[in-house]
């Protein structure tokens, strides 16, 4: 059974690759796997991290969104383990004159571009596609809320995998419409089953006989019953003899 | 973005230099503008992925380049380190020459080199010094346990 591959292993493999590129342009030809996987996880780290600041920084100037303060901000937090060269951003002074960015633009100007190997499928978002109250229609839910959960005529709910949001959007608008056009059919109809469905008929014995579909009785409880009773059989063998595991319980019902 | 700054820079305090402020600002987006010509090798959903999922909200692509870019500076820097460390030893290792000039084309990023590069930007990486297939190995024949 193969299990699906997470969000976190494709970000983790696509942060692996452009880590090995990177490590590639500066002039490795190898690397280990352990420690490539660890730079990896050291640069998804460092990633959350300038968000996690920039966030915070923002936050407590009473904004919800960051701007480029912010993230000089987050840089400077970050790059104080080691030190850069020249004052650090303050208020008073025009942003192209921190140092931070300067680095950054030395190491725009010098390094060669890379970019990624392969392209990435970038998918909609699912905030474009989302419809404005719910896709019931159910009127007493409030609009921001995700939708309801689709559950087709069996019974079963349709598993999020598919689903899942990936931040920045790696979730299918047509995995979204291939899921609408399957259910297409059952919507509406809720749990409801199917309105023509075939006969089901079931050959009765009495005292161990075959039933019809290659098991024989051992014990039962058989008792007469008129139509729509309900009969309990219990420990069902093979011909073989074998039993089966543990004891199954069949409810039969007698139909017309 | 640059009115943003402007207002922002204009509202905090009068600067009494306002012209160098705009000549300021004008720098500030000529250098957001060279980041838009550059393509990090970070490619911009996994940016995107990472910053949403630690509560980043910026509709500006400028901005996601600048973290890009900035992210990528790191790993290079932290990349470079490790390289040092690696020629470093393989100077220090005497050897014959011929050896040494064949090692040099094949540099492979060691968990050795790894840790002591990060070690200077803050990050501890612990790794294993060695393995041993049993627990005796390499212990002197005396002290072994038949």
């Amino acid at each position: 059974m193969t299990c699906q591959p997470s969000e976190s292993d494709f970000s983790a493999t696509i942060t692996r690759i452009a880590v090995a590129q990177i490590s590639q342009s500066v002039g490795y030809s190898a690397a280990q796997t352990s420690a490539l996987d660890a730079l990896a996880s050291v640069a998804a780290r460092y990633l959350g991290a300038v968000a996690r600041y920039a966030a915070a920084s923002a936050n407590s100037s009473g904004r919800t969104q960051s701007n480029i303060f912010d993230i000089v901000i987050a840089l400077e937090e970050l790059g104080s383990v080691q030190g850069f060269l020249g004052a650090p951003n303050s208020s008073s002074q025009c942003l192209i004159s921190s140092s931070i960015l300067k680095e950054i633009g030395r190491f725009l100007f010098y390094s060669d571009e890379v970019p990624f190997a392969q392209p990435i499928p970038r998918q909609n978002r699912p905030a474009e596609s989302r419809k404005i109250g719910n896709e019931m229609g159910l009127k007493h839910v409030p609009g921001w809320l995700p939708d309801m959960p689709v559950v087709d005529g069996m019974g079963i709910e349709k598993e999020g995998n598919e689903e899942r949001n990936i931040g920045g959007g790696f979730v299918g608008e047509e995995r979204n419409q291939s899921r609408m056009a399957k259910m297409g059919n059952g919507r509406g109809k809720g749990f409801q089953l199917p309105e023509k469905r075939g006969k089901v008929r079931f050959r009765m014995a009495m005292g161990g006989g075959n039933w019809g579909f290659g098991m024989e009785r051992r014990n039962g409880v058989l008792s007469r019953g008129g139509i729509g009773k309900r009969i309990l059989c219990e420990s069902w063998s093979d011909g073989d003899g074998n039993e089966e595991e543990g004891n199954k319980k069949r409810v039969i019902k007698r139909s017309r | 973005m640059n009115a943003t700054s402007q207002q922002q820079g204009q509202g905090q305090q009068q600067h009494p230099n306002i012209e160098g402020r705009h000549d300021d600002d004008a720098a500030l987006s000529e250098f957001l503008a060279s980041l838009m010509d550059y393509t990090p090798t970070i490619p911009d959903e996994l940016v995107e992925h990472y910053l949403a999922k630690s509560g980043f909200q910026c509709p500006d692509v400028r901005l996601i380049r600048l973290v890009a870019v900035a992210t990528q500076k790191f790993i290079a820097d932290v990349a470079t380190d490790a390289l040092q460390q690696c020629k470093a030893r393989q100077s220090a290792v005497v050897k014959d020459k011929r050896e040494k000039q064949q090692k040099d084309k094949r540099l492979i990023l060691t968990m050795e080199d790894l840790s002591r590069a990060l070690h200077e930007h803050g990050v501890n990486v612990k790794h294993q010094e060695y393995f041993a297939d049993s627990p005796s190995a390499g212990l002197d024949p005396v002290s072994r346990d038949e």
